[in-house]
Parts: structure tokens; sequence; C-alpha cells
């Protein structure tokens, strides 16, 4: 229904949006220099391959941890700074975990706090990889999104709750400073270097025809997220705390006022959207191997990007928007110069909103 | 004199009151931090000096915001890129034609020129990103905002804008090594030529320079104070300005446009037109700000153009409190003094006091003391890593202060959009007086 | 890192009364007896730089803690600012350093933070600072001859890699992958200027990236002989776990100072043997005290910029002695005399010696850990020596040939 909503939507811009043909023809003219690059060997088939491949992968982890901003964003009405050092912050506690149990005995309990970053606890020395140590990386993944879950739930209790009656902008730079207090305790205690974390002896598998490498890590990151985000896509579509949560975005008081226990709402949005960031902060992790105290922070905009294009409150707009704006930042390599992949980004978001001002799923709220 | 009159006047010298009640408790703090610290009388000044300068570069950005947040309601957390539009265009634009060593090629054009060319540029980027923008909504608004700051960053940042030449002449960003600024005209008031200071200075030189030079102030503390002065000068400006915009019936509409666009609206006013001038305006004045900013320490880097400068400059206005043009030169004093310099000067005092020795060198060692009942491990690792901590601190104290004042210092005012105050139950005599708005 | 196991013992005579006593009324003004000797530290401690400007604080202080623990008449007094790797921070930090007289200033590290510091709190003030930036432009800015460094020009360790790239390993076309900020631009630049072949792809990278597979692969799509990497030593990990992961090795990999660092092969766990470096470090008389007296100190190896700090420090310090005043004219004309040849040699293990022989007036010759340092000039360390590394098979970090440019 959302997705004919979505198809309606567009055929009514292109009526009286001139905006949105000439947009058209300009991505038909990339596609079709795309493959003009292709077909005259400018742009190996691999390269491409290797663009979307990791423009995918990156694209997931935004959409994961968008889907939780977007959530946030859309029940409590502010955007939340601090998202991606909550991400940041369930990485640590995910890896601390998953080092405490793949090093256990083989090194002091003191340096596998301090996963590698300073200490004795080397990367090769504790090994840690889906292969490898198994047991470690799903204790891991679940430690990153209890710990999140707890830390979001127990920063609002503490904070934000005693700004709900205020305007966004005043809960935007109060989370502005909860971000900063995060960032900097992590930095406090871990420093700010930044190292190897993950095995890198993964299997992995090639689609020889293109020679085409996607690792093991790559796929379990890749599976994860998208489980989880079925999962969230079930429990909003089919739950009754899911019904209560769509209500309440579309309107706090109505939903106050039937009965719908808001504060409780607030809550399990809470846990949803930390659960779903501490687990893109571990899977980050896993797939790119280093971690260090301003890792969510440097995402954070393209989090922001991510679900302002797919449209707030929505989560397939999340997932979707953080797939473009994944691949964006890797295909844009193709045309432009490779300081600008950022700016590629952030350019088609800005597009894409001029032509659809709610973003592309805007105006369907929370699914 | 009227009821309403003397009202006025009182709050009027409240305003001036509260602000100089502000800067002289911020003095008497930075003046005992500094005694702490061991400094002497010239250090003290010249610690005083920075801090006034820092709260009258972050109250005149914070005043330009006012005007987009405040009045019009127009989320702008782009303010870094447009600043560095004016900046770079102003240096671009006065830049000597043939360049030094390590320079970059400009027009050399004088630096009035340069000046407005930089507001006007800065102006035209803000229409360019309002027009289409404005018919956002204002979270999707603020996003495209600082999206677009970013793509002005890293446009400035590469090199494929290091040296270019437009119609024959020939420019250039300087990429991420930057563009040396103009030559602050306040030298050229001390010293004959700018450029080499044992040149001799001018006869006005000699004199200011001789009399604070006998209370122990010397020449670079003289010329800074006389920069800080004219910075002071431009608040004054903006404040009158602003004010006036506030009082005037373009800032009656905007006020309505705040509270209620669609009765704005209904009433015949063309909103659109009304915001996209306010932002161009807004956006101007930004620039301006950033030119006697960052356009006057000699060196211009991408750098310096972060999001996190808009984030401070909105800390600013949000503390002092947003629609208050008072507000907004109180928050940024107080973000300078408590925010900016506070952090760094407690956590410099904290070094210079206590020493503790040796430090462990990660966390795990300096907790590991804990268990044997010793403090020492952890306050000394505490100590040497204290730059992080001063951010910590920093988030504390925006947390704390939104927490108690979430509306920010003079927030809680309402400023009415309607010439005559219907709300105030006062006599009624001379009522038609324009209430005086802050 | 087995060195790690050392860790600093505690003084266990800090009680809580001297940890809170007043020691800033200890260290007051004593300039006028000339004992006390005051350096200000400026590194990025904070900010995008954060990662390398630590360990380079830490060998920024180390000399006058070595010199404060000997029994000698002098004292070196100093303080650490952090420049948040930005200008107007830096400004900000530095004249507080003036505030509290302050004559001299070592570092900081970025060009840009350096020439603010220079243009505003320097000049004015007539304050002495050595700087670790590495930008050609720092050559011949107008400082009054008040801006020293300690590490080489961007200029001459383009044209050390250029030599090796050409003659030693016989490349052809390459492309460089630089960082992008001002150092790898400035070196990635000077670097195709000075490369005689063909330079295929120039790709800049941004820090902190959760991979870096897409531009590597838009790097080496013109299947270049060699890749050139500039990078800091946290990229460089995670830059070249992305290249083993999914580039054949067949490409050599020409690189910098940044890559030269033990911790690399534990934290890549790959065969790096098709990396060949040039570092301007491995040449200094004093280098194997230096690693060994900052290991001891701070439990881990020293890293990039730890070694320029550690000189940039200590020749402030012998000037600051050498002059016998707080004066930052003073510091600057007397740099070339404590550095230059004529003179007992100082080096890191006899530095506090080398204070007191300063102060006593005699001729001395630090002979530092990067080079023996001999200032040009234009303030600039003259020696235009590089070494070539590499790692071997089995993850070991070895230095050879020397690389002389003129």
């Amino acid at each position: 229904m959302q997705m004919s909503d979505f198809y309606s939507g567009l055929r009514d811009s292109v009526g009286d949006r001139p905006l949105l043909v000439v947009l058209g023809v300009c991505v038909l003219i990339l596609l079709l220099d795309l493959v003009r690059q292709l077909s005259s060997g400018a742009l190996p088939a691999r390269n491409l391959a290797i663009f979307l491949k990791n423009g995918i992968v990156l694209g997931l982890i935004v959409g994961l941890a968008g889907v939780g901003l977007s959530m946030i964003y859309s029940i409590l009405g502010f955007a939340n700074f601090a998202h991606g050092d909550y991400l940041t912050t369930g990485a640590f506690a995910g890896w601390m975990t998953s080092y405490m149990i793949a090093g256990f005995g083989a090194f002091g309990l003191g340096d596998l706090f301090l996963i590698g970053i300073a200490g004795d606890a080397t990367t090769v020395g504790v090994g840690a990889g889906v292969a490898t140590t198994p047991i470690a990386i799903l204790a891991g993944l679940l430690v990153a999104i209890v710990f999140t879950v707890f830390l979001s739930v127990a920063i609002d209790r503490l904070i934000y709750s005693r700004l709900r009656d205020e305007e966004g902008i005043t809960l935007v730079f109060t989370s502005l400073g909860v971000a900063l207090v995060l960032r900097y305790l992590i930095a406090f205690v871990w420093g700010q270097n930044s190292t190897g974390l993950t095995s890198t002896a993964e299997p992995k598998f090639s689609v020889s025809s293109i020679g085409l490498q996607i690792n093991a890590h790559e796929i379990t990151v890749a599976v994860c997220s998208l489980l989880l985000m079925f999962a969230v896509h079930y429990l909003l579509q089919y739950t009754k705390l899911g019904i209560a949560m769509r209500a309440m975005a579309d309107n706090r008081d109505l939903a106050s006022v039937t009965g719908i226990p808001t504060d409780r709402i607030v809550r399990s949005t809470w846990v949803i959207g930390g659960g779903l960031t501490g687990a893109a902060g571990y899977l980050m992790t896993l797939e790119s191997g280093t971690l260090a105290f301003n890792t969510g922070w440097t995402l954070l905009l393209l989090i922001f990007a991510a679900v302002i294009l797919g449209g707030i409150g929505s989560i397939y707009g999340a997932i979707f928007g953080g797939l473009l704006i994944g691949v964006a930042s890797t295909v844009s390599l193709v045309w432009l110069p490779s300081g600008f992949t950022q700016a590629a980004a952030f350019a088609l978001m800005i597009v894409v909103l001029i032509v659809r001002p709610n973003g592309l799923f805007g105006g369907v709220t929370t699914a | 004199m009227s009821y309403t009159d003397r009202l006025r006047d009182w709050l009027l010298t409240d305003d001036a009151a509260l602000m100089l009640g502000v800067m002289t408790g911020l003095y008497a703090l930075f003046t005992v931090f500094g005694t702490v610290l061991g400094l002497n009388f010239a250090g003290i000044v010249s610690t005083l000096q920075q801090i006034t300068f820092f709260a009258a570069v972050y109250a005149l950005l914070a005043l330009a915001l006012n005007l987009q947040w405040g009045y019009a309601g127009l989320l702008n957390i782009g303010v870094a890129g447009f600043m560095a539009v004016a900046v770079y265009t102003m240096a671009m634009l006065t830049a000597p034609v043939n360049a030094p060593a390590g320079g970059v090629p400009g027009l050399g054009l004088p630096i009035w020129v340069g000046i407005l060319g930089g507001m006007t540029v800065a102006a035209v980027a803000g229409g360019v990103v309002a027009l289409p923008a404005l018919r956002l909504k204002a979270d999707y608004f603020a996003i495209v905002t600082l999206a677009f700051a970013e793509i002005i960053r890293i446009t400035y940042n590469s090199q494929l804008f290091q040296t270019f030449s437009v119609a024959g002449f020939e420019m250039g960003t300087g990429a991420s090594r930057g563009i040396p600024a103009p030559t602050n005209p306040v030298l050229s008031l001390y010293y004959t030529d700018p450029s080499n200071y044992s040149a001799g200075t001018t006869a006005f030189g000699s004199m200011v320079f001789g009399a604070f030079g006998a209370i122990g102030l010397d020449e670079a503390l003289v010329v800074d104070i006389t920069y800080t002065l004219i910075l002071i000068g431009f608040l004054v400006l903006y404040y009158v300005l602003l004010s006036r915009i506030a009082n005037s019936p373009f800032g009656r509409v905007l006020k309505a446009i705040r509270n209620d666009e669609l009765v704005a609206r209904s009433l015949g006013k063309n909103t659109r037109w009304f915001k996209i001038k306010t932002f161009m305006l807004g956006c101007a004045l930004m620039g301006f700000a950033g030119i006697l900013w960052q356009g006057s320490q000699s060196l211009i880097t991408p750098t310096q153009f972060t999001p996190m400068l808009t984030f401070y400059i909105f800390i600013a206005l949000i503390i002092g409190g947003a629609g208050s043009n008072t507000g907004s030169v109180i928050g940024g004093a107080l973000f300078a003094g408590l925010l900016f310099q506070g952090p760094v000067f407690v956590s410099r005092i904290v070094e210079t006091v206590f020493s503790l020795g040796t430090a462990p060198n990660t966390f795990p060692d300096a907790v590991a003391g804990l268990a044997a009942l010793r403090v020492e491990p952890l306050l000394a690792y505490t100590l040497s890593n204290l730059a992080s901590l001063r951010f910590v601190i920093v988030g504390l104290v925006l947390i704390y202060l939104m927490l108690k004042q979430p509306t920010g210092i003079l927030g809680h005012r309402k400023e009415i959009a309607a010439s005559i105050d219907i709300t105030e139950r006062v006599s009624r005599e001379n009522s038609v007086t324009p209430h005086k708005a802050r | 890192m087995v060195a790690n196991q050392k860790r600093r013992e505690f003084i266990a005579t800090v009680g809580a009364v001297s940890a809170f006593g007043v020691a800033g009324c200890l260290s007051g003004d004593e300039n006028a007896s000339g004992n006390t000797i005051k350096v200000g530290v400026m590194q990025p401690l904070t900010g995008p730089l954060g990662s390398v400007g630590e360990p380079a604080r830490d060998a920024a202080v180390l000399p006058a803690q070595q010199v404060n623990d000997a029994d000698i008449e002098a004292e070196i007094d100093i303080q650490t600012e952090d420049t948040q790797t930005d200008p107007q921070a830096a400004v900000s930090a530095a004249q507080s350093l003036v505030d509290a007289d302050y004559p001299a200033i070592s570092g900081p590290l970025s060009t840009a933070t350096t020439l603010q510091v220079l243009q505003n709190v320097c000049k004015p003030n007539q304050i002495a600072e050595c700087t670790l930036a590495t930008a050609p432009t720092i050559t011949d800015v107008d400082d009054n001859d008040l801006l020293f460094r300690t590490s080489a020009s961007d200029a001459l360790m383009s044209q050390a890699v250029a030599q090796l790239a050409n003659e030693g390993m016989d490349v052809s076309s390459i492309s460089t992958f630089a960082i992008n900020d001002s150092y790898g631009q400035s070196l990635a630049n000077a670097f195709a200027d000075a490369f005689d072949g063909n330079v295929l792809e120039q790709v800049s990278f941004e820090s902190g990236q959760s991979s870096y597979t897409s531009k590597l692969t838009q790097a080496l799509s013109g299947d270049p002989d060699a890749l050139f990497i500039v990078a800091f030593t946290e990229n460089g990990i995670k830059i070249l776990r992305d290249f083993y992961s999914d580039f054949s090795s067949d490409t050599e990999i020409l690189a910098t100072s940044g890559i030269y660092n033990p911790a690399i092969p534990e934290n890549v766990n790959a065969d790096l043997t098709n990396i060949t470096g040039v570092t301007s470090v491995g040449t200094g008389p004093s280098l194997d005290h230096f690693n060994q007296a900052f290991n001891d100190e701070y439990g881990s190896e020293p890293g990039q910029f730890t070694w320029q700090a550690y000189d940039a420090t200590a020749t402030l310090m012998l000037a600051n002695a050498a002059a016998d005043s707080n004066d930052g004219a003073a510091i600057k004309d007397n740099m070339r005399q404590i550095a230059n040849p004529e003179g007992t040699e100082v080096t890191a293990d006899n530095l506090a010696e080398g204070v007191e022989m300063a102060m006593n007036g005699d001729d001395i010759n630090y002979q530092g850990v990067t080079s023996d340092i001999t200032f040009d000039d234009n303030g600039d360390v003259e020696s235009g020596t590089y070494s070539e590394y590499w790692f071997t098979s089995d993850g070991a970090l070895e230095t050879g040939d020397q690389i002389s440019i003129d």
C-alpha cells in the first residue's frame, strides 16, 4: 500500500513538476554514460561491481542506524545528534565482549578491555572473526544491542524526559551535549587511536565472471541488517505495539486521548531504535575492521541524509535512503574527483528533496 | 512621562544592565582564573581581551542567526558554509595578482570591495539555497542547509580549485592549505608598514603604544584590544540594526510568520518572499561577521568551517534565548566564557595546580589502583588525559544549561507581532507608542 | 608489543598532600634568575589529528622530564596546550602561552595552525616557534626568523620518494593515494611533480571512513606499477587492510613516515613485502636512546612525529639555556648556535649535561633524534638524508640504505 502511494505520488509530481522530468533526463544521461563507459572499457565491470558492493554494505549499515534515528525523530519530534555516538558506544561494548570471549585466557582482562587500541591484545593474537570465533561475534552483537538499549533508555530517563514539552531545537542541542559527553568519555577511556580489530583470515567467495570478492564479514553484515530490518517491519506492521507507535507518530495527543500509554511507547521506541543502532555499530566495525571514538560521529551526517532523503518517520525510507546514499558515495567515483564522494551523497539528497519535499517516502509516517 | 515610557526605559536599562552584569561576571571569573594561573597584569588583560573577542564574534553571529531562526523561524544549520563563502570571496578578491611564494593569486582589489563582494556572494548563496528549499518543512530545510555547507567546505578543500582562471584572471582557493587573508587594516593605524613592524610606528601608534607601554601592556596586546573594540562597535551596529528591523513593519510580518504562517499569508503577505529576503540578509550579516572574525587572522583554511562551528553559534543563540537580540548577545558572551574558554582554563588550572607525577598509560591500569584502594593512579591518568575530559565538561555544561533554562536566559520573553501589545493591561493613554523589542 | 609490559612505576611518595599542594607557587616567575627554562608545547590533542598529536605531545614533554630528573641547576617549566586541530583554538592557546610568559613554542603539527600561530602570536610578540609541519610553504614564509622546524620539508621528502621509485625500484607508472588535508595534498602534489614517469590517478581520501576499497579501486584502475600512499598510521592500517583483502600484492606500495610503524604488521596481518617506504627517521644519533626512553615512559612504540617533537622541545630548551633568558628573540638567535656544528656534541643521552653546558656558555652541537639537526637560513633542517624501510615476510620493520637529496 505504501509503495502504491509512492507511485501515485510520483505520477502526480510528473504532471505539475517539470523539475522531475529534468532530473529524470539527467539520471538517464548518467546511466547511458555508465553503459558507454562499461562497453568501451573505460570503466572495468569489476570496478563498478566493487563500487556497488561497498555502497550497498555501507548503505545497509547507514539504513539500519537510520531506522532508529527516524523512529525517534517521528515519535519524539527531535533530531537526536547523539545517535552516532550511541552507535559508537554500542560498538565498543560489543567488541569488548567479543574480545573478552575470543581472547579469554590468552591475554589479561585489562588488555582485552582495551580491544587492541592500547595494550597487548593484538588483532592477530585474538583473531576475532565470524569464521574463527563465531560465538564471540554473536555474543558481541547481542551485548552491543542490549547495552545500547540500556544506554538510550537511561539517557532518556535522565535527560530527555525532562524536556518532553520543550521545542525540538532545545532537545537537539541537549542531544549535542550528550553526544560530546559520550564521545569524549570513550576517548578518555580508550584513547583516540584506532587499530585493526577483526581477523583478516576470513573465507572469501568470489564471483569469478567479474572478479568480485565478497568476504564472510560482508555477508554477515548484509544478512544481519536485512533480518533486523524485517523484524522491525513485522513489529510495526503486525503487533499492537507497532500500531500504537504509528498512531503516536501521527498524532500524539489523539493517541494519548484514545488510551495509548504514551510513556511506554516512548520507551519502546528507544528500545527498538537504540537496539538497531547498537547492532549497526557492531556490524559496521565487523565489516570495516577498525573502530575509533569518533566512528559514529563521522557517520552521523550520512545517517541524517539517509533519513531525510527517505522521509522522516518512514522505516522503508530510511533503508532506501541509506542504500541510495551509500551507493551514491561510491558510484560517484565514476564521474567525480575522489574528494567529492561525500559531496555527491549530499547533493543527491538536496536534489531529491527539491523534487519531493517530504522525502521519497514522505507523508507515510512510521512504516 | 507615561507609564509605558518609563516601563520601556526601565526595560532598556535593564537589558543594558543585564549585558553589563554578564560581562562583569565573566571578567571577574577570568581574573580569578588568571590570578590562580599566576598571570601578571598584562596576562590578565590579554585573557580578558580574548574573552571579549570571542564573546563579540559569537554575539555577532548569534544576532545574525537570530534574524533567521528567532524572527523568521528559518532553521539554518549551515552557518559555517555561508561564512566560508563570504570569507573566501573576500580573500580571493583581495589577494595580490602576483602571489608571493606560498600564496594564491587573486584579483588584487581593495579590501572594502572584498568585504562587500563577500557579503553579496553570501547573500546570493543564501538566496540560491532558500529559493528551492523554502518549500520544505523546517527539519528538511535544516538538513539541506547543513548539506550545502558541507559541499561548500569540500569544494574549498578540493585541489580542483586550488588555482583556476576566469576570463583570463588567475585566482584560487588554495585548497586545504588555505588562502592568506589581507593584512588587518588596524595594523596600518599603528605601523607605517604593517608587514614589517620594525619599519616604525605611526605618530598615533607611538602615542598609544607609549601610553599603554607605561602600564605594562605591549604593542601586540594594544593592537588586539583595538581590534576587539572595533568588533564591539560593529556589535552595537548589528544590535541597533536588528532591533530596528524587528520593530519595523517588516519585522512584525516576520514575527507573524513565525507565530502562524497561515494567518500571515491569509492577511495578504507574500510570506515566501519575506522569508527569502530575511534569509539573504541573515547570510550577508553572517558573512560579514565571518570576515570580521576568520578574515582577520592571516590565513583562511577549510578546517575552520566545520559543522561544529555552526553548532557553537546555535548553542550561543539557544542559551541566550532565540527570538531576543539581547539574548543573542548575552548568549554569545556566555558561550565564549562558559563553554568555549571556561573548560580550557579549568583544565589549564588543574594541570598547573595539581602535580601527580607519572601516570599509568591505560585506563585499566589506572582503575587497577582502585582495587588496592589507591586513587592517585586514576587521578594521574585523568590529569594526563584532560584534553578529552574538557569536551565532556563542555557537554555536561550544555546539558545543564538546557535543563535549567530550556528556552534560554531570555527565551521566556514573548515578543509581540502587533504594533500594539494587547496583552499589556496598563494605562491606555499612550499605548500607541510602539513596544520596543529587544 | 612485547615492550609494552614495561610500565612506568608510580612514585609511591606522591601522597595526597603533595598531590593537592599548589605546585603553581613553586614554578613561579623565576625567569630573572635564569634558572627556569620555559617552553610551551602545542599539539593537537583533540580533533582530526588528535591520535597523531597525543604521542607527539608525550614526546615533546620528554626532554623536560629528563632534565628535571637529572640533578642540575636548571628547571624546565613546560605548559602543554591543545590546538584542537583548529587554527582558531590554536591561536587562542598560543596567546595563553604568551600571557603566561612562555617565550617559545614547541609545535604545533599542522601547517595551518603553524602559520596562524606564527602570524597572529609569534611575530607580534617575538616568540620562537619550532614546528613539525611539513609543507614546503613553511620554508619561504616571512617569519622574522622566528620559525624553525625539525621535520623535513615535503619538497625534499617527495624527491627522496621519487628517486627511490625511479632509480631504486624502476617504477614507470604510479598512482597516488593521499589523505585529503594539507599534509596529504601537499606531499602528493610535490611527489607528482618530482616523479619521472606516468602519474595515472591522484586519489584523495577522508580520514575515518568505513571502507577505502572503492577509492583504492579507483586509484588502481589504470593498473599502475606502484601506489604511493600518504596517510597517518591510523588510516594506513585501514587502507592496507582493505588493499590486501581485495587487491593483488603485485602492485608495489610506496609509503612515507605514516607506515613506518612497528604496529602495522600485527594490525594488518598480511604479507607486507611489497611495501617500500622512505622515512626521515633513522639517521639521528639520538634515535636509539629516544626510542628506549619513550618506551620506558609511555609503554608504547614511538610513532609518526614523536621524533620531531622531541627534537623541537630539546632545541628550544638548549637555545633558551644558551641565551640565558626567557626571551623569544634571544632564543631564536641561539637556535643555530646550539644545533649547528662546532661544539661539544649533545644527544638525548646527555641532554641535561647539554643544558648545563649551554648555560655555562659552552659551544654545543645538538645531535637530534631525526637527524644531526643543522638549521639552515630558513630555519629548516639542512640534512637531506632519508632512509629506505621495508617489512620482512615475518613482519619485522627494517631500515636500510640512505637516500641523499641535495
